[in-house]
């Protein structure tokens, strides 16, 4: 009896500690690699826990975004494409700084297509 | 030195008054049912009167404005929260949306609720109907979300 107890209490402790092992961050594969490079380059700066500022965190924090729920990443999808296409973002300060993470043509169109056929995809998954 | 403040007081009441001819363009379009939110979704009450008491203000075409509004400078004050407000999301154009922006206008619309940086401090220092309760702020939160729902499957 005793010595089932003493299994129990270990098999407890195992169990418990355990826990502190959680799978890697899950923002790893949220987008297609293709976009997640794109992103990566040119809005990551402001628009990742890491290294962003306060305010572009609060527009949207790309690391943060298997947090966000359903309608708000429907929203921030729906943003994304029509800044890039204004060509608001990234914005004319920082790429005075920064030219090279200026989004090409071929670029922008890649993210407007995604955000779009992402933003349908997911108001079919409700 | 007292000829001197009057002259000085004289002048500002000159400047005050001059100000006064100067004036912002007025924001009371009429309602258009075919693009105002409150009117296409058919929103219930009571949340359709507190979003119209608590947010038309700055976030429509059609503010009622205070007494004070007619004075320059505060004016102008009043007219450039409303031009922001307007240009951040303005329920009288939200037909003109698309899918993706209605229902990103309900998710932040909830946000700003949950957050609370919606009313304005400023606002909700003169408009008392503007206070919201934590349980209206709760209950027009889950409006919002089931209006995005909605969207997504229209």
């Amino acid at each position: 009896m005793k010595k089932q107890l003493v299994l129990l209490l270990v098999i407890g402790i195992l169990f418990l500690s355990f826990q502190s092992f959680s799978p890697e961050t899950p923002s790893e594969g949220v987008f297609p690699d293709e976009i997640s490079s794109i992103l990566k380059n040119s809005c990551y700066d402001c628009h990742s826990t890491a290294t962003g500022s306060e305010k572009a965190l609060k527009a949207i924090d790309f690391e943060q975004w298997d947090q966000y729920r359903l309608s708000k990443q429907i929203g921030l999808l729906g943003d994304i494409g029509k800044v890039v296409e204004e060509g608001k973002m990234p914005p004319g300060k920082y790429l005075e700084k920064k030219p090279d993470r200026k989004l090409s043509e071929s670029q922008i169109k890649l993210l407007a297509d995604w955000t779009r056929q992402e933003a349908d995809k997911l108001m079919q998954a409700d | 030195m007292g000829r001197r403040l009057k002259i000085v007081g004289l002048g500002l009441i000159a400047v005050l008054a001059l100000l006064q001819f100067f004036q912002p363009e007025r924001n009371n379009a009429p309602i258009d049912p075919e693009l105002d939110m409150l009117e296409v979704i058919a929103a219930q009450e009571p949340m359709a009167s507190l979003i119209r008491s608590a947010c038309y203000d700055c976030h429509s075409n059609q503010t009622i404005y205070p007494w004070y509004s007619r004075i320059s400078p505060f004016s102008w004050y009043l007219n450039k929260h409303i031009v922001k407000g307007k240009e951040d999301l303005n329920f009288s154009d939200y037909s003109l949306l698309d899918k993706a922006d209605k229902i990103g206008a309900f998710a932040d619309f909830c946000d700003a609720l949950d957050a609370g940086t919606m009313p304005l401090q400023s606002y909700m220092l003169i408009h008392k109907d503007a206070r919201l309760t934590l349980e209206e702020r709760e209950s027009l939160c889950n409006w919002s979300e089931t209006q995005a729902l909605k969207v997504m499957r229209e």
